[in-house]
């Protein structure tokens, strides 16, 4: 692999940080001639092949006890340790980036607004082509740029009905607020209502967010 | 019943496997620094695990900045599945309760 010097160290909250930065920095990353940097420390992870690089102290740590020789209380132990670095990597970033959802909303209200009585029919049609550009490349950033999100097995069902219950709840409440104001003669009733789910998305969307990934932590931690 | 396989018993290689086994992909630097190793050792253990192919490494840029990402293969997923698997019979046989640790 070549070097990535730019693959900087870089912490979530509340975590351990690794090794110092310096020392990641000089080891160019993939690179076998970077063997040479390696720390004490580090070496206590370095596989059988690469012990070589290892200083005295850390051979102690490279792991050489074939796989038979697993005791049950290990494979305990490394199961839990297993659970417990999944649940941590999963905590560490929401299920959904909560400025998805909102640009989601922000879209609909934007349709609403677009196709009320009245819109000049040029504004509408290049409204909407913005807007579905806008939505589309939103999309393609959650996909491209997003991806250490929880991996889909480990989405259980009542996350996913826990969000889908989130999203009814948005709907009900603009569908609510436009059929309200419709009701009492407020023009612009559906935009309203749009705006009004656009600000509680926003508002509700990183707790929800959060408190999914908790809940598919939990069902990690818990095994 | 599911065998240990020796190419991700070593501890580093487990936690890296168990780290992407989470997620849809991690950044390299996300995985170095939870497992707690240098760029070297890290380089090393994914380099071994692209070899095997357990890891598929894919290199991009964020703005300027070169990135390296790491996901599980398919065939990295199932090896693990059944790595998880066997330490589970392991101590299903033993009789200790995995809530015990």
């Amino acid at each position: 692999m070549d070097a990535t010097p730019d693959d900087a160290p870089h912490t979530t909250p509340g975590e351990t940080p690794g090794p110092p930065a310096s020392t990641r920095r000089d080891a160019a990353y993939a690179s076998s001639e970077a063997a040479p940097h390696t720390t004490p420390q580090d070496a206590a992870h370095v596989p059988p092949e690469a012990a070589s690089d290892a200083t005295p102290q850390d051979a102690a740590h490279v792991f050489s006890a074939p796989a038979s020789d697993i005791t049950p209380e290990e494979a305990a132990r490394t199961l839990r340790e297993i659970r417990e670095s999944q649940a941590r990597v999963i905590r560490a970033r929401p299920w959904f980036p909560p400025w998805y959802t909102t640009g989601v909303a922000l879209f609909v209200t934007g349709m609403q607004v677009l196709t009320e009585p009245g819109t000049p029919g040029a504004v509408t049609a290049t409204g909407i082509v913005v807007l579905t550009l806008a939505l589309a490349g939103s999309v393609g950033a959650v996909v491209l740029f997003e991806r250490q999100r929880p991996h889909r097995s480990l989405i259980t069902a009542s996350a996913l009905v826990s969000f889908m219950a989130w999203v009814a709840v948005c709907v009900g409440l603009c569908l609510a607020v436009a059929l309200s104001l419709s009701g009492a003669g407020v023009p612009y009733a559906r935009t309203y209502a749009g705006l009004a789910m656009t600000a509680f998305m926003a508002v509700t969307g990183p707790l929800v967010g959060r408190w999914i990934t908790r809940r598919i932590a939990a069902a990690v931690e818990a095994g | 019943m599911a065998e240990l396989d020796p190419a991700i018993h070593a501890p580093v290689r487990l936690r890296v496997m168990s780290l992407l086994a989470a997620v849809e992909e991690a950044e390299f630097a996300f995985v170095r620094d939870e497992v707690e190793v240098s760029d070297s050792v890290m380089s090393k253990h994914a380099a071994a695990l692209e070899s095997a192919g357990y890891v598929a490494i894919r290199k991009g840029h964020v703005g300027k900045r070169p990135r390296t990402w790491l996901r599980l293969t398919p065939e990295g997923r199932q090896a693990y599945t059944s790595h998880v698997a066997a330490l589970r019979d392991i101590v299903a046989r033993s009789g200790l309760s995995l809530t015990d640790g």
